[in-house]
């Protein structure tokens, strides 16, 4: 069965095995090069104030040049890559075998339908596992100055960066198997399976991610006169918002509140703030509200914390895929 | 004499679609066993239950003593050539023998190459880029290489030319005097099988109507004819397959152990084609209707 699984496997294993080469290329130069630019920021080295104006030159300078682009094609990488594999190695792998028929050959030899199929996705999945691996791990490793100046929190480079990648492979590699099987034809089971993948990668950043552990907060000062904006609206309600920054953190929301914790309902009081009033007076009525801005977040400090819970939620699914692979083939594919 | 096959009332429904009724059979070891029906009589349906690729809806089946495809031993005894002989197309001949190796404990390495030999295929030639014979060829030395006890055939012949087709049961009939193996092959038409096999199934209508040894049903079915007269008038002793009249001839094709002695009939032996095409036409399909016919 290995051999079988190899033969049928290896011309997909070298195309990818050339792309990875040619990934991993492309991002090591990148990768130097951005080390090289970080040496030269001074960064390392850097104390207070400086250190800001130091950390922006720097990140202008890794966007521009052939860095910039090489650093989106990595995080685009990241995030094809479980699709890719789902759609090219997932789909086919029972879905083929359905579809022209050879299945009634290679399930009358002497080895069992059950073992055939575990031998296939034991083999490939590792395979997968390698393969998007490799990918996280050069998309990892080359990102890192970057990512430990402005963080790596934000959903898009989250996702593409440590275990979720590989856990995303091996879901949309068992979703793959599982549509071949249930739809019996290669090209529907691929576009399903690109279609499940995304739905994945795009639930988890915008409703889970944020509650696998529950966030913190932060409670700041509102200062209107400093960083903060103001602005009065038509109907008389009074918005204060600040950019709220915390370093490396994944920003998740932020309220106003009073200083008891209450919401800050934006009702102006039309004596200081309203059309015919001048902006200081309304500045110092908002001023004297005391307000603050309570951040939820989530802190960097937590990424590999977050980062293996979602990758096992991922697996987990996986797993469940995998069962109903074993499942369905016994059940329908005959 | 031991059974190869037995299959008790074995049904297999898709869905609404009854594609096997209440299939029983009997077929002893040795035999080279021609299933025929027309096409959607349910022929791949019971290769392939047999073969262990279906599940039945209900009823057993019972192959060389075990249920099909109950594990690797079982599925060593019993060889599969399926419908259109699907083969890897991405795949060599030598890449398919050594799949056959690799898949199989019992499998005759030998054998497989003395027959791609013969052949005159080439090892290094994809199976997709082979003829129609030849692929059935590959399929078949595929199923002969690990040695089957039993060979399932599905419509072997029917996309081969006259030559591939004679080529094709040529080869079958030198494995199965070589190995003494029990072989099932089916098509639609019945000269495709007569000169190879010895024992007859005809499935029409997701039923079994009749099956026996080649030799026994020609020598039990005759064509009687005589004065016309009703339907149900038929010589004494016999059951009515078919019958057909004209205005001062009937014609009957009937089965009877006994020879039919009355001077009233002119009785005609039946060739095997006849006595297929009497069952096809006839008069009773179902197959309750035609146990009540027989018994009577």
């Amino acid at each position: 069965m290995t051999w079988l699984t190899w033969r049928q496997f290896r011309t997909q294993a070298w195309i990818t095995l050339g792309i990875l080469v040619a990934l991993a290329v492309a991002l090591a130069f990148a990768g130097a090069h951005i080390a090289s630019l970080y040496r030269a920021s001074g960064l390392a080295t850097c104390t207070g104030a400086t250190c800001s104006d130091l950390t922006d030159a720097f990140l202008a300078q890794a966007r521009a040049g052939f860095t910039g682009p090489v650093r989106v094609l990595a995080v685009g990488v990241a995030y094809l890559a479980p699709a890719l594999i789902g759609a090219f190695w997932g789909a086919p792998l029972v879905g083929r075998e359905l579809e022209t028929g050879t299945f009634r050959l290679v399930w009358t030899q002497s080895v069992s339908r059950a073992r055939w199929l575990s031998v296939k996705l034991a083999l490939l999945g590792a395979a997968t596992a390698l393969a998007a691996g490799v990918v996280a791990l050069v998309v990892t490793w080359s990102s890192a100055r970057v990512d430990g100046v402005s963080g790596r929190m934000e959903p898009l480079m989250f996702g593409s960066r440590g275990v979720v990648p590989v856990a995303d492979a091996l879901l949309a590699f068992a979703v793959g198997v599982l549509a071949g099987i249930l739809l019996r034809r290669t090209v529907p089971a691929m576009a399903v399976t690109l279609a499940a993948v995304a739905a994945v990668q795009m639930a988890m950043p915008t409703w889970i991610r944020a509650h696998l552990v529950t966030p913190l907060s932060r409670s700041v000062p509102l200062d209107p006169t400093k960083g903060a904006g103001i602005g009065l609206q038509s109907d008389g309600h009074i918005r204060v918002w600040i950019e709220p920054h915390i370093p490396g953190a994944w920003i998740l929301g932020s309220t106003t509140t009073l200083p008891s914790g209450k919401a800050f309902d934006g009702i102006a009081d039309p004596t200081y703030c309203s059309r015919s009033q001048s902006p200081e007076k309304c500045l110092d009525w908002v001023a004297g509200k005391n307000l603050h801005s309570v951040v939820t977040y989530q802190p960097g400090s937590r990424f590999w914390t977050l980062q293996w819970i979602e990758a096992g939620i991922v697996v987990a699914l996986a797993a469940v895929a995998v069962a109903l692979c074993f499942w369905a083939l016994r059940r329908r594919a005959a | 004499m031991t059974t190869a096959i037995r299959t008790d009332a074995l049904t297999k429904r898709y869905g609404r679609r009854t594609a096997l009724d209440a299939c029983t059979l009997d077929i002893p070891a040795g035999r080279v066993v021609g299933l025929v029906g027309p096409n959607g009589a349910g022929k791949s349906t019971l290769l392939q239950l047999l073969a262990g690729l279906l599940e039945p809806t209900s009823g057993t089946a019972t192959v060389l003593g075990g249920r099909p495809s109950s594990g690797p031993e079982q599925l060593a005894r019993v060889g599969f050539v399926a419908q259109d002989t699907p083969t890897y197309s991405g795949l060599t001949i030598r890449d398919h023998l050594r799949l056959g190796a690799h898949l199989n404990a019992r499998w005759d390495a030998g054998l497989a190459e003395a027959r791609v030999a013969r052949l005159g295929l080439d090892p290094d030639q994809k199976a997709g880029r082979l003829s129609g014979g030849q692929r059935a060829q590959l399929a078949l030395t595929l199923a002969m290489g690990k040695r089957p006890e039993l060979l399932l055939l599905d419509e072997p012949v029917a996309s081969l030319d006259p030559l591939a087709r004679r080529e094709f049961l040529g080869g079958l009939m030198e494995f199965v005097a070589e190995q003494g193996a029990t072989v099932v092959l089916s098509s639609h038409l019945v000269t495709d099988l007569e000169r190879v096999c010895d024992h007859l199934v005809l499935l029409a209508a997701s039923h079994v109507q009749v099956s026996g040894e080649v030799d026994e049903l020609l020598a039990t079915h005759q064509r009687v004819t005589g004065r016309r007269r009703p339907h149900d008038e038929a010589p004494a002793g016999t059951s009515v397959v078919r019958s057909g009249h004209t205005d001062r001839q009937s014609t009957f094709v009937v089965r009877s152990s006994v020879p039919v002695l009355d001077p009233e009939w002119a009785v005609e032996p039946l060739d095997l084609e006849e006595l297929v095409l009497a069952y096809m036409t006839q008069d009773v399909v179902d197959a309750h209707d035609l146990t009540v016919e027989v018994s009577r």
